[in-house]
């Protein structure tokens, strides 16, 4: 394989060659040259993601309500102090550390399980399983929502019908309107989608697993799932790491869409997170300082959220090779 | 380690990047407001013009140089009444529209949100379909005209002779009519008959109060296993919630609307009635969809919604084959009920007064003799004009073959405005108002004590 | 035996994810398939498929329409972030310069701003561009992928320095190299990347929201939206629609799942 490519490759620099050597390449100073390349990605990135949140930071101290016709109007901290008395705020916060820790599982747990799982098959049942598992990985987001929506509803879903045709239930739950179980299946949904992806990642971790180290196991006569915890689990923490890195820092917006298609934030503002409570006050209360209060907030908790993280994978890097 | 380096390093330069791009960010703002500012110029213009008593003095419409006046509307993006709207737009563009040198375009606004963000972006916006909960919010979110500020009193008295005073007032704030009720329904019994029948009750006739209508659906869970009644805790706007408070004699805002009030004796004992429905698991709750969807596909006995999906409902009924009634949604102890109104008021807001005229040309059609046939006959909403029901030219056929519609314009001489909120805070209040019947009804928690909690955090927001 | 025990119990693990991660796919293309009284009822097949609902759900919305500005959308966006990708890797894998490492570092925290964070600024300027309710407002402002930028720099890494070494010798010109040695070279893994970039633009939900105002620019994400809203039983034409949003990502997937899987595998998701 290597061998093609490089031979490819030969015949690309024959040619390439004869092609240059007529023309003289025009000089640029060679400080400069690595910047012009860099440019797009620099003015895009300045333009649309650092200027942005710096704005953002300003409205914190702003009222407005994005209206043609009015001026922002400088109000000091007093975003800040509606944001903390407003009823859901308290929840959004809990619930993303809920989203977080309900992404564990699908993440990181059920994965690991399915890749070891996964590794004594031949491979073209591993493939079949992988490419199985994956799909809803790329189901679009709405659609997701719409199908879960219909599978759940309350007097028309099949859910409900098959728990109450088996005696488990009298009445069919509503479960997008009732308080712990709208956030669970919103958990539940998210986690759907991502299990497909993190099983990839483990079955790619554990492929580069050198097999003498089972060898040496199974000399050593331990059994199945012996080798599974003295084996694969350390071997696979680096890539635990990544994953829990991933749940962590984008698991509430993976949950957005489903919050917006099926909830709102509802029952009560039970299933928000802050991530919906930003768009929320935004969009849907015309209150830009506020929202701007909670991005704020958001930026702040999960930089420190990141900055810690970077502490421990660096501890845990060793296991790395 | 190196990574360590090198977010540290990226963090301060991020931050010294943020300096100089804050910098940029103000003249950024600044042009926000020029562009904006314009816009409002105008309508300020428009509005200093209107001041006092307005007056026209001249036609400024030509039929050779039409005037476009943009109508966002809610009802024209559902698939259910889309087809009525599309037909008083071509009927009014084919007619006056033409005569008068105005173009009517209906723009579907699914979210009820697309009307806010348009005129956020500087776009044009004449006239929109509203919410009344939202009126008083939309003064300040819309920027929205009270009508005696941009159309002459003369005119205004004209057009409204026939609609009764009690309609004209619900969407009146301080006074001033910044909404004119335009699609709208009181509170209506749905009925199932053949699961009525199935459970021995009798669908031709309506239940006498809430305590009956409770009898009833025991019944009907017992006898079929299906639900009693779909109805939803939030119920959209909390317009049904408002007319059940008010049927017991609860207030939901005082008077001179400074606080919510619904956490009276008479509000929770009426929530206390209402919410053994629930308990006892004979009504489905859910969003008003889903209640909706409960009802149509035969898995609720009765349900309790404006008439404005009446015609799907009649069509559910036609292809499932059973029998569709309705009538006035009960009251408390044998007493009827206090309707009040769903549906939409048309709020407006002209930039010129050649566009004010051109909107009320609008207007006059839509909520004439002509619209509120085509509203009425092929949606189902109220006539605003109960004399149209009488006469055989507009609506009398259809009213005859169509009982539920003449018992819905019956209820119309006493309909109370279901609650505008106080502008301020009215998205974040209606939020609240709806959370406050999902929690009350549907969870374990005490009903005074969750009423009261909701009550204190709405007087909060309100009094801010 | 325990051993046989294990296997067929791990099977049976694996079956039952299978069928959990399939099922509610296959839910929606039966339900869309179901005629009006038939879809309430829950039999797991149908046996008189139905094609109304498709046409329920493509003159209800504009359906057609909301696909091709999907795939304008998401080709559009897919193709500039790669080209942004290439130049950002060949920068950074050509030279040793000074700020290498701050850019890096802005880079990879910028990977970690939310969009709700700054989606307001952003609104109020494509307002004031004047492209609110254009195609272009939902290219625009994501025409450089962090992701993309660093899976690509790590895809470059692997072309040995010295074949661009060879060529600089010669006096070849940067883009020359790039042109004719790194990409041609890269194919593969910027064909993989391409996929994934497409599709997380085709998925996109939150920014079109706010920029996509008619039916005439919404993309298919935001189209279907209609139907979750309506007051009827339209669960028909909403499998219908969500159906036909899906499908053209699934027979893409059906005929390069080889390719997409192993390049997840690679660069990770955002």
């Amino acid at each position: 394989m290597t061998e093609m490519v490089k031979k490819q490759t030969g015949v690309q620099i024959n040619m390439a060659m004869r092609k240059t050597a007529a023309k003289r390449p025009v000089k640029i100073s060679s400080k400069i040259k690595p910047w012009l390349f860099l440019l797009p990605t620099i003015l895009i990135i300045v333009f649309w993601m650092l200027k942005p949140l710096i704005q953002t930071l300003m409205y914190t101290l702003y009222d407005w309500n994005m209206l043609p016709g009015t001026m922002p109007e400088f109000t000091g901290l007093s975003n800040f102090t509606e944001l903390f008395n407003a009823p859901e705020f308290g929840s959004a916060i809990l619930n993303t550390f809920y989203y977080i820790l309900m992404m564990l599982p699908f993440a990181v747990i059920l994965p690991v399980i399915i890749a070891a799982l996964l590794q004594n098959l031949k491979p073209r049942t591993q493939w079949i399983y992988r490419a199985l598992i994956f799909l809803p990985m790329i189901m679009p987001p709405v659609a997701t929502a719409t199908v879960f929506q219909w599978l759940l509803h309350q007097t028309n879903g099949l859910v409900n019908h098959l728990l109450v045709s088996a005696g488990f239930l009298e009445n069919g739950i509503n479960f997008f309107q009732t308080e712990g179980l709208a956030r669970l299946m919103i958990a539940l949904i998210t986690g759907w989608k991502m299990i497909g992806f993190a099983t990839l990642m483990f079955s790619a971790a554990i492929s580069n697993v050198s097999p003498e180290y089972y060898e040496a196991a199974k000399m050593d006569g331990s059994g199945g799932f012996r080798r599974f915890i003295d084996i694969t689990v350390p071997l696979l923490s680096p890539t635990m790491m990544l994953m829990i890195m991933m749940s962590i820092l984008f698991a509430s917006q993976w949950t957005f869409s489903y919050i917006d298609v099926l909830t709102q934030g509802g029952p009560y503002g039970t299933s928000t997170n802050i991530y919906y409570l930003i768009y929320k006050y935004a969009f849907g209360n015309s209150n830009v300082g506020v929202s701007a209060a909670a991005a704020l907030v958001f930026l702040v908790i999960f930089g420190i959220i990141a900055l810690v993280l970077q502490k421990i994978s660096n501890r845990l890097a060793f296991y790395d090779n | 380690m190196k990574l360590k380096k090198i977010l540290t390093m990226g963090l301060s330069l991020s931050l010294l990047a943020g300096i100089a791009a804050g910098c940029q960010s103000v003249a950024a703002g600044d042009t926000t407001a020029n562009t904006s500012g314009q816009a409002g110029t105008a309508a300020d213009a428009s509005q200093a013009d209107a001041s006092g008593d307005v007056t026209w003095s001249e036609n400024l419409l030509d039929p050779e140089n039409p005037v476009t006046v943009k109508f966002y509307s809610y009802s024209y993006a559902s698939p259910a009444f889309g087809t009525g709207f599309q037909t008083m737009m071509d009927n009014f563009n084919n007619g006056v529209g033409k005569e008068k040198g105005v173009i009517l375009e209906f723009v579907a606004d699914d979210t009820g949100t697309k009307a806010e963000t348009d005129v956020k972006a500087g776009q044009q916006v004449d006239i929109v379909q509203a919410y009344f909960a939202g009126i008083d919010g939309d003064r300040d979110t819309l920027g929205i005209s009270a009508f005696e500020d941009v159309f002459p009193q003369e005119e205004l008295d004209a057009h409204f002779e026939g609609i009764p005073e009690n309609c004209l007032n619900l969407g009146k704030v301080d006074d001033k009519m910044y909404g004119l009720a335009f699609t709208f329904s009181t509170p209506m019994l749905y009925i199932n008959g053949d699961l009525l029948e199935q459970a021995g009750i009798d669908p031709t006739q309506a239940p006498a109060d809430w305590d009956e209508l409770y009898d009833w659906c025991v019944q009907i869970k017992e006898a079929t296993g299906k639900y009693g009644l779909a109805l939803s805790p939030s119920n959209s706007t909390g317009w049904v919630t408002d007319s059940i408070l008010y049927s017991n004699g609860a207030k939901v805002l005082n008077d001179d609307r400074t606080a919510v009030e619904f956490a009276s004796e008479k509000g929770i004992q009426a929530f206390e009635t209402w919410k053994k429905f629930y308990t006892d698991g004979v009504a489905v709750g859910g969003t008003d969809t889903e209640a909706m969807q409960a009802f149509a596909s035969g898995e609720a006995a009765m349900h309790i919604q404006s008439t404005s999906v009446y015609t799907s409902f009649v069509s559910a009924a036609e292809t499932a084959g059973w029998t569709l009634y309705g009538y006035p949604m009960p009251g408390f102890n044998g007493q009827a009920s206090v309707p009040t109104n769903s549906g939409s008021a048309i709020v407006v807001r002209p930039d010129s007064e050649q566009k004010a005229q051109a909107i009320w040309e609008v207007i006059k059609y839509v909520t004439g003799d002509e619209g509120y046939t085509i509203i009425t006959s092929e949606i189902g909403y109220l006539p605003l004009r109960p004399y149209l029901a009488e006469d055989e030219n507009y609506l009398k056929d259809f009213v005859d073959a169509n009982p539920i519609i003449a018992a819905n314009i019956e209820r119309l001489a006493d309909v109370q405005p279901a609650t505008i909120w106080p502008g301020d805070h009215a998205a974040e209040l209606t939020t609240l108002y709806a959370d406050m019947s999902t929690k009350a009804l549907t969870t374990d928690a005490d009903v005074a004590q969750t009423l009261q909690e909701y009550q204190d955090q709405m007087n909060q927001y309100i009094q801010q | 035996m325990t051993k046989k025990l294990s296997r067929v119990s791990g099977h049976v693990i694996l079956i039952l994810l299978s069928f959990l991660a399939l099922f509610p796919i296959y839910w929606m293309i039966i339900s869309s398939l179901k005629s009006s009284p038939e879809i309430f009822g829950y039999s797991m097949i149908t046996t008189q498929p139905s094609f109304s609902n498709y046409i329920d759900a493509f003159t209800t919305v504009p359906l057609f329409r909301m696909m091709l500005n999907s795939v304008v959308v998401s080709l559009g966006t897919a193709v500039i972030q790669l080209v942004v990708a290439v130049l950002f890797a060949y920068a950074f894998t050509r030279w040793n310069f000074k700020g290498k490492i701050v850019v890096y570092g802005i880079l990879s925290i910028t990977w970690l701003i939310p969009v709700q964070a700054i989606m307001i600024p952003n609104y109020v300027e494509i307002i004031n561009m004047g492209l609110n309710n254009t195609l272009f407002a939902m290219i625009l402002p994501h025409c450089c992928s962090v992701f993309a930028n660093i899976s690509m720099y790590q895809n470059f890494n692997s072309i040995p320095k010295a074949l661009i070494d060879a060529a600089r010798m010669d006096g070849s010109s940067e883009l020359q190299i790039l042109k004719d040695i790194v990409l041609p070279n890269m194919k593969s893994s910027i064909a993989s990347l391409g996929i994934v970039l497409v599709i997380t633009a085709w998925n996109d939900y939150l920014w079109p929201t706010l920029v996509a105002r008619t039916d005439e620019v919404k993309p298919i994400q935001i189209g279907l939206k209609s139907f979750t809203g309506t007051d009827t039983n339209m669960w028909g034409a909403s499998m219908a629609a969500a159906t036909i949003s899906t499908i053209p990502i699934l027979i893409v997937y059906i005929f390069m799942s080889r390719k997409i899987i192993s390049s997840f595998m690679k660069g990770g998701i955002k």
